[in-house]
């Protein structure tokens, strides 16, 4: 099963390459429509970049709070044991 | 303090350093292009969240090779924190990327082959975490043998720009910056790199906690079933 998996992994280049030839000569150039102007450039990098950061902090945050969540459950496991089993 | 400890602590204090920094050289030091725009300051953002897209892809293929083939249980723990940080960092590339388009290329998407490759990365990213959590009892090795597809899209994902003729910017991009934009790039580049590496070992330390409470649950089990 992971012979045959590596297999297919190692053919990926071959069927890129048999693919980026066939598509060489399909081409067409790509004009950029009209609403391009319309929008605001500011407006989209200050929301480009707060969403990252509140992507990032987001993150802290969810790891933060299931890390408290294994406390909790660690706490339950002592009490447990401590309890001689809890039931 | 642990050395550990203390190489944590030092790479927030260096993170929290180049987030003071990056935001100052990309908004007042680089300059602003005629033919660019102002648009292209999401670049600086951009190319450094899909830096550590594929660094988190890189990572969580190591950490799975570990597992499936040498049965190492931090291979496990580190490709899971990896997969989700690939996820992270793919939703950013997602989202920074369409609103760059929409003002260079008039669409926030088009199906254009590094967009579709970037995609697809994404996707089975977010199969290996799905996999994870519901895959049942086989769902560890389900995720490894993903990962190392994923992985395996990382290189195509570089090199589609110079395989098919695609609109998006290519790889000489970076080589053929404006030496006043340079430093913005590069210590965004840094930023980006040291920010993964501090979330990544703060995943990490979830992962590692979260699997020796499981193991001590089923010894509790077993203790009070006698």
């Amino acid at each position: 099963m992971l012979a045959r998996t590596v297999t297919l992994l190692l053919m990926l280049p071959l069927v890129v390459a048999s693919r980026a030839a066939l598509a060489a000569d399909d081409y067409v150039p790509y004009n950029a429509g009209a609403g391009a102007e319309q929008v605001s450039a500011p407006l989209f990098v200050v929301i480009a970049y707060s969403v990252i950061w509140i992507a990032l902090v987001g993150f802290v945050v969810s790891v933060w709070r299931r890390q408290r969540q294994l406390e909790r459950e660690l706490e339950i496991l002592r009490q447990q044991l401590e309890g001689g089993g809890g039931r | 303090m642990a050395r550990r400890d203390l190489t944590f602590y030092l790479l927030c204090l260096l993170a929290a350093a180049l987030v003071s920094l990056a935001p100052y050289l990309v908004f007042l030091v680089a300059p602003v292009l005629p033919e660019l725009g102002f648009i292209q300051k999401i670049f600086f953002f951009h190319v450094p969240c899909a830096w550590a897209m594929f660094l988190g892809a890189f990572v969580c293929a190591a950490g799975s090779l570990a597992y499936l083939f040498r049965g190492r249980r931090w291979g496990d723990e580190l490709a899971v924190a990896a997969a989700e940080l690939t996820v992270l960092f793919g939703v950013l590339v997602l989202t920074t990327g369409p609103l760059w388009a929409r003002k260079a290329w008039g669409h926030y998407w088009v199906w254009d082959v590094r967009l579709t490759t970037v995609f697809i990365l994404f996707l089975v990213f977010v199969a290996v975490l799905l996999a994870r959590r519901y895959g049942g009892a086989a769902s560890r090795r389900i995720a490894a043998g993903l990962a190392l597809f994923g992985a395996a899209d990382v290189p195509l994902v570089y090199i589609s720009v110079k395989l098919w003729r695609t609109i998006h910017p290519k790889t000489t991009v970076v080589s053929s910056l404006h030496p006043d934009m340079r430093p913005a790039f590069f210590v965004s580049l840094a930023l980006f790199t040291v920010l993964f590496v501090v979330l990544l070992l703060i995943r990490l330390n979830l992962e590692r906690a979260r699997s020796r409470l499981e193991d001590l649950a089923v010894a509790v089990a077993e203790k009070t079933n006698g």
